[in-house]
């Protein structure tokens, strides 16, 4: 997740420029999964109101409650690790917010 | 096997460490041991307070009756949490930025600092928490009943169990939860039990689970098909309460008086949301993973008719796991106690900030001046406020009969607390929002709630079964489960459905139509945009450079010396050997009492929230600090003003004082000039008449000389008596000027006339007719005075052996200038600026007068509005007479 | 046996009429009507007694005085003063300043008379 080392104090400006963006780009990259993962939690969470129930007036036979639990047990796993990622991901990129020193004092500095 | 016995010890001895874990941590907190007490870790188990008995053991039950619809409670706070960034933070950004106590703190100073809308809050607060309070008595005395009745010996008595058990409960919360009032001086203790009775409860339901499934059950597979096989083995949710309860759960989630409490204002720091954000899901995740299978097998093995509620504990009980069972037990009054503390907390807060303190307030009559007597009062109130809670709690358990009533409490209460969330969203994040608007969404919200869900969930006696069969009034769209007649619905679905809907439309609708005012507004726009207002968040953590930043304030406030005296002091006192002290809050209280003793103390608040606290300056604080300034600037504003009229009035005094002695020395000389010019010709008088009188042998021409003197020195009398007459009239102003029209060569004429009577024509006068020829507007009289004394003047001391005077006209404008020049040496530079002044002569030998002519030409000048001066370096004495109000130069040769 | 008298007076009058008493009365008078070399006036002259104005173009008596008992010899001189503006306060200075006798102006030609015979008589008995 971190940009490529920089080559050399020759190339310090470009390297600069050029990580800056990168980490810029990334960090709106942030921002948008951040504001996609409630909304496909939500979604991934709202697949089992279309399952069928075991009332007659239904069609298709009901889902069994051992693919249910692991429908929603892999969903909510998967949001976890997710979660997890964008947690790195922000200790790592908004470090403005972390307090943190950015992890390779080269990109910021040459 | 004296398990009940057991039981009990074993339940005292955990409270008993529970108290030495709260204790422990608060004297560490105090001293800043440990670092790990503010750790994420201790803040994503600290938000596990939300796993309540209700889900500890209800969620089996739940699981037993409805399948998987039991792990929507715990979906929605995990969508909660990974949404962290956009929502949690901002919420937990503005807690500590406006110092917020409570969600109805959060809500009320949104909208103001409207205390109505806190009152409301809290109220729905209370009644929504209480029952829920009676929810967690009732779990744990369920389960010491299913000790009991396992127990041969069954002594057993639910009543009391459940008042030791309350009271124990209030004696801990407030030990732990009202030592200090100070909001940023959190409850390190409560919080680190808590964190342990989280451990607790995850470890318990995972140990029964894990011995349902791989010691009754055989494994995974095995499992999966006796759920299978089950009666719950089928999709079987309600699809609108799948999303209506996810919903629910996310709103209390945030909304909940002790979420709030652990979330927001036990919050260390801001940053420990990144880690809770995947943590606290996955705490969720693990504690309902075994539920369905405990569910299904104690379904399957547990005889007909046992309560699926107490599956946690009565399996292991019945497969003989006595250990596993205590276990699961401790779990469950983990989780009810942990719940019940911080409820109790978190309402007591409300209870006194916004019920008992204005009410108290009120009462006394006078402004809410923080004193230490107030402070003694709220922490006062608090504790009584926490008995009176669990007491309440108490009464609702005792007197519902502690029966099935208390499970539907969960959803209700969910649902009522939920009414906050649309006022607490838009205040988040609409900066349109109102006061109004929320007081009325809130109440509407309330009502319904009231009306279609806890009526007739729970209070079947007060709301009539015709009520809800035909509606209010009999009013068929007025049915309580049926709102406009929207028939067939789930009960909770329409409840939530119809009062979050009317709740937030009459929120907006209000909050468009009324005007916030002023503190609304730039409440609003802080709350709104809290991040462009505080900085960056900065946990107690990174607190060297903090300190820092405090030592250099300090210094320019209190003054170099002053500041290093101090900390070193408070360094001593922490027994800390770094170079500053930390700033513990103990620490930035004192330090804010000391540097309000100069900068005023909200003044001193605000600098030291800014740079230790992290927190923005809250409208509040900037009014205080402006009516400060204020104060000041209006007090030395008043000094300066003070001290500048006193330099004026001395000023005054002591210019008033100069002219005085001045004016005193000048008539003293004055008089003594007088006196003095008066005298020297009497003196001569009296000693020739007393020679002419006593002297024998005179001769005639010496009787006829000495008598001559008498004679001139009385005629000199006689002039110096005018004279002083003279300038005496002019000086006071008495003298009538008589203004008229004539020629300037008349004048001069007459003057000249006048003047050289008598010196036998020694005099050469020169003068330029020509010029003469002026018409002016004087007083022709006085003029010819001043002409005359200086033509007299030329007369006596001109020392030139062939006196000449020449009269010299110009005219510039309407002014006309006279020079007297006449062909002697002049005035010696040094007595120039003298001649005009009293008595002053230059050679005083020649002196016929008494000195006072020239002043008495530069009164007169004055008085006509000219001048007379004397100009320099010319050869010989020059006099310029300045005459005003010359109206035309007639042509030569007319008059 | 000196009857020798020095009249520093501006005055021309006043002058004349001290001069023509004190000359009927068998002294010596030399006038001179200026204050700035006045000391070196009565030093010159080593006159038995001195009178002196007040008022004088130059120097005022006071200074002449105070000059005049600064140099050695002239500690004891009679002086005999006459002040036309006869305040109380040159009279302290006079005295000050080592006058033998303060008059004020206007007096009777007998007073001057007395007083200048009485300060001779004092000097020769002192």
């Amino acid at each position: 997740m971190s940009p490529a080392p920089g080559s050399g104090a020759s190339q310090a400006g470009t390297d600069q420029a050029h990580s800056q963006e990168r980490r810029s780009a990334l960090r709106r990259r942030l921002m948008d999964i951040s504001k996609l993962l409630p909304a496909f939690g939500m979604l991934l969470f709202a697949v089992p109101m279309l399952w069928p129930t075991g009332e007659p007036a239904q069609a298709g036979d009901p889902v069994a409650m051992s693919s249910a639990i692991r429908y929603v047990f892999l969903v909510w796993a998967a949001l976890i690790t997710l979660s997890f990622c964008f947690s790195l991901a922000v200790g790592q990129w908004a470090s403005h917010w972390t307090g943190k020193k950015p992890r390779r004092r080269r990109d910021g500095s040459g | 096997m004296a398990s009940l016995n057991a039981l009990i010890l074993v339940c005292l001895a955990y409270v008993v460490v529970l108290f030495g874990v709260a204790f422990a941590a608060d004297r560490l907190a105090a001293r800043r041991g440990a670092r790990w007490l503010g750790s994420p870790l201790i803040y994503t188990l600290s938000l596990s307070i939300y796993c309540t008995a209700w889900t500890f053991y209800g969620a089996v039950g739940y699981a037993a009756r409805s399948g998987l619809e039991f792990i929507t409670i715990y979906l929605g706070p995990t969508l909660v949490m990974i949404g962290w960034w956009w929502g949690l933070r901002k919420l937990v950004r503005i807690g500590r930025s406006q110092r917020v106590t409570s969600i109805a703190d959060l809500i009320s100073a949104r909208y103001g600092k409207s205390n109505l809308l806190a009152m409301g809050v809290t109220i729905l607060a209370v009644i929504t928490v209480t029952p829920y309070i009676a929810l967690q008595l009732q779990s744990i005395t369920l389960s010491f009943g299913a000790f009991a009745e396992a127990d041969p010996s069954r002594n057993y008595n639910d009543t009391t169990t459940v008042f030791w058990v309350t009271a124990g409960l209030a004696v801990f919360a407030i030990l732990f939860g009202t030592r200090n009032l100070d909001v940023n001086e959190r409850h390190h203790g409560v919080v680190t039990a808590i964190a342990l009775e989280a451990v607790v409860k995850l470890v318990a339901l995972l140990a029964v689970g894990i011995f349902v499934v791989w010691g009754i059950a055989g494994g995974f597979g095995d499992a999966m098909a006796r759920i299978d096989a089950s009666e719950i083995g089928e999709w079987q949710v309600n699809s609108s309460r799948w999303a209506v309860i996810t919903f629910l759960s996310a709103a209390a989630f945030v909304c909940l008086p002790r979420m709030f409490q652990v979330m927001v204002v036990e919050n260390e720091d801001e940053r420990h949301l990144r880690i809770a954000a995947w943590a606290f899901p996955l705490y969720l995740m693990l504690i309902s993973i075994f539920v369905v299978p405990i569910a299904a097998i104690g379904l399957d093995l547990m005889p007909a008719g046992a309560n699926p509620d107490l599956f946690v504990l009565t399996l292991p009980l019945s497969q003989g796991q006595q250990g596993l069972a205590m276990l699961s037990f401790l779990g469950g009054f983990s989780s009810a106690t942990s719940m019940v503390i911080v409820a109790a907390m978190a309402l007591s807060t409300m209870v006194s900030n916004h019920i008992v303190m204005p009410v108290w307030l009120r009462a006394r009559g006078d402004g809410a001046s923080v004193s230490g007597d107030v402070r003694n009062i709220v922490l006062y109130s608090r504790r009584v406020s926490i008995a009176v809670i669990m007491a309440l709690g108490y009464f609702y358990y005792v007197l519902s009969g502690g029966g099935a009533a208390l499970s539907a409490i969960g959803l209700v209460s969910f649902t009522g607390i939920a009414q906050i969330l649309p006022a607490l969203v838009g205040g988040l994040y609409w900066r349109g929002a109102t006061r109004s608007g929320a007081l009325a969404g809130l109440s509407v919200g309330f009502c319904l709630w009231v009306f279609t869900l806890l009526l007739p969930e729970l209070g079947s006696g007060l709301l009539t079964a015709r009520v809800i069969e035909q509606g209010l009034f009999g009013l068929g769209w007025l049915r309580p489960q049926a709102l406009f007649g929207i028939e067939g619905l789930d009960p909770t679905v329409h409840a939530v459905m119809w009062s979050l809907i009317l709740n937030t439309g009459v929120f907006v609708c209000v909050s468009v139509a009324s005007i916030p005012n002023a503190l609304e507004r730039l409440q609003g726009a802080q709350f709104v945009n809290v991040f462009d207002h505080s900085s960056a968040p900065r946990g107690w953590t990174g607190s060297v450079a903090q300190c820092e930043d405090l030592m250099i304030m300090s210094q320019r406030i209190l003054g170099a010396q002053e500041a290093q005296a101090f900390f070193q002091r408070e360094l001593l006192r922490q027994g800390g050997r770094g170079p500053l002290p930390e700033p513990t809050p103990t620490f930035l209280e004192r330090l804010e009492r000391e540097l309000g003793g100069s900068v005023g103390a909200a003044a001193a608040h605000a600098m030291i929230g800014q740079i230790a606290g992290g927190s923005s300056v809250s409208v509040a604080d900037l009014m205080a600090v402006a009516d400060e300034t204020a104060q000041i600037l209006e007090y030395s504003s008043r000094l300066e003003h003070q001290s500048a009229e006193l330099n004026r009035t001395a000023r005054e005094l002591r210019e008033a004082n100069g002219k005085l002695t001045e004016i005193s020395h000048q008539k003293d000389a004055f008089l003594s000039q007088v006196s003095h010019e008066l005298r020297t010709p009497m003196t001569s008088i009296r000693a020739f008449s007393e020679i002419l009188r006593d002297a024998d042998g005179l001769s005639a021409e010496e009787g006829q000389r000495y008598a001559s003197i008498i004679h001139d020195e009385a005629q000199r009398l006689t002039r110096l008596l005018n004279d002083l007459l003279d300038l005496s009239v002019l000086e006071n102003g008495q003298v009538s000027v008589n203004i008229a029209t004539g020629n300037l060569g008349d004048v001069l004429d007459k003057a000249l006339a006048s003047a050289l009577t008598g010196t036998a024509g020694k005099l050469a006068v020169t003068r330029d007719r020509s010029q003469e020829d002026v018409v002016i507007n004087s007083d022709l009289d006085r003029l010819a005075q001043v002409f005359i004394n200086l033509i007299a003047n030329a007369c006596k001391y001109c020392d030139s052996p062939d006196p000449a005077l020449r009269i010299s006209i110009a005219r510039h404008g309407t002014v006309l200038w006279v020079d007297f020049i006449d062909n002697g040496s002049g005035i010696p530079a040094g007595a120039q600026r003298m001649v005009f002044e009293k008595f002053a002569r230059v050679n005083p030998e020649k002196a016929g007068g008494a000195g006072l002519g020239l002043a008495i030409c530069r009164e007169i000048m004055q008085r006509l509005g000219g001048d007379i001066r004397y100009v320099p370096d010319r050869p010989g004495s020059v006099f310029r007479v300045t005459v005003p109000n010359v109206t035309e130069l007639k042509n030569s040769g007319t008059s | 046996m000196g009857r020798h008298v020095v009249l520093i007076e501006d005055e021309p009058n006043i002058t004349e009429a001290i001069r023509f008493l004190l000359t009927r009365d068998g002294w010596q008078v030399d006038t001179h009507a200026d204050g700035t070399d006045a000391v070196e006036v009565i030093l010159n002259a080593a006159p038995d007694l001195v009178i002196l104005d007040v008022m004088l173009p130059g120097k005022s008596g006071m200074e002449i005085l105070k000059d005049l008992r600064a140099v050695a010899g002239m500690e004891h001189l009679p002086v005999l003063m006459l002040t036309a503006r006869g305040q109380a306060r040159d009279r302290e200075m006079a005295e000050k300043a080592g006058v033998s006798r303060f008059m004020t102006k206007p007096f009777s030609n007998t007073e001057v008379l007395t007083a200048v015979r009485d300060l001779h008589a004092q000097a020769k008995q002192g």
